[in-house]
């Protein structure tokens, strides 16, 4: 091989790398708009329970388009009759999700959640008139994405953190290392 | 400038910028107005449709908290960038308390509570973490 050929492939490889680092900090954000737009329209404190709206009715559609029966009977004897309890750990989690995405602060262990979340919403409205099923898919693939890439490291405050976490001896710097 | 500083600055840059969209939407809203002025609201099919959502009065405190933080991070005052780190926490639990409610005074929506645990969170963080790398050093230096 030659020196230009060498030259070229390494210049490939930087933009590789780039284009890498780039994608994986336009994932993360792109997962944390999707939470934070979510947070949006889950509107407190009924959550559309009283009208039969918001929240309220897609939660419902578990029980009326059902996707997968155990899933059904827990939405329709532990979560419809604590609904408004169910309402204010989605808004928060949903929150949560959307805050610590964009910040890139613990990532890992919020990709984990946004999995068991996207997961959740995907068993109920997967069968839902006019829900497109394959989105809570692909949710569920870009929050795994983020995990496994560790996204909160690229344009993140993992990023910035790590080096202090790394060096500290006290345990909730060494449990956000793991988690990040 | 130190990394942590600089994230420092970038954040309350960011809460600023959205502070000030937030106003221009609002602009024509009472100063309190339950429900305020939306962003991006004509692209709710884009995944940055109706993120935050800001009456005058939001936008301000957002814009008031972002500038501590920002001067704090300036000028190397941990104090300051913990201060809106805890006015950015105490905006949050104002979406809990009135988001969906007549007195919704910061004119906010659930996605504000995204936006302002962020900011509460990643400003705490990072100011404790230069607290920590500042310790390190003065022990080093001892």
């Amino acid at each position: 091989m030659t020196h230009t050929e060498l030259s070229d492939r390494a210049a490939t490889d930087a933009q590789g790398t780039t284009a890498m680092r780039i994608a994986t900090f336009l994932l993360r954000i792109g997962v944390a708009c999707v939470w934070i737009q979510g947070a949006g329209w889950k509107v407190p404190p009924d959550f559309g329970e009283d009208a039969g709206r918001g929240l309220y009715r897609f939660t419902h559609f578990a029980i009326s388009h059902e996707v997968f029966a155990p899933w059904t009977w827990f939405v329709r004897e532990l979560v419809l009759p604590n609904f408004q309890v169910f309402g204010w750990l989605v808004l928060i989690s949903e929150a949560a999700l959307g805050a610590f995405l964009l910040l890139g602060l613990a990532t890992r262990f919020w990709a984990i959640i946004g999995v068991v979340q996207a997961t959740a919403i995907m068993l109920t409205v997967s069968n839902a008139p006019n829900e497109f099923g394959i989105t809570y898919w692909l949710l569920i693939i870009a929050n795994l994405a983020v995990f496994a890439s560790a996204a909160g490291r690229v344009g993140g405050l993992d990023g910035v953190l790590r080096p202090a976490w790394a060096r500290s001896t006290g345990r909730v710097a060494r449990l956000l290392g793991r988690v990040s | 400038m130190t990394r942590i500083r600089r994230a420092e600055l970038v954040l309350a840059g960011l809460a600023i910028v959205i502070g000030v969209c937030g106003l221009i939407v609002a602009r024509d809203l009472g100063f309190a107005a339950a429900s305020g002025g939306v962003l991006f609201e004509r692209s709710d099919d884009m995944i940055w449709g109706k993120l935050f959502q800001f009456s005058p009065l939001g936008a301000i405190v957002t814009i008031a908290l972002a500038s501590v933080a920002m001067l704090g991070a300036w000028i190397r005052q941990r104090t300051l960038v913990l201060v809106a780190a805890g006015g950015f926490a105490i905006c949050a639990l104002q979406v809990i308390v009135q988001f969906g409610r007549t007195d919704n005074v910061l004119g906010v929506r659930g996605g504000n509570l995204a936006l302002f645990l962020a900011m509460a969170a990643g400003l705490a963080a990072l100011a404790f973490a230069d607290a920590g790398e500042a310790t390190d050093s003065g022990a080093t230096a001892g």
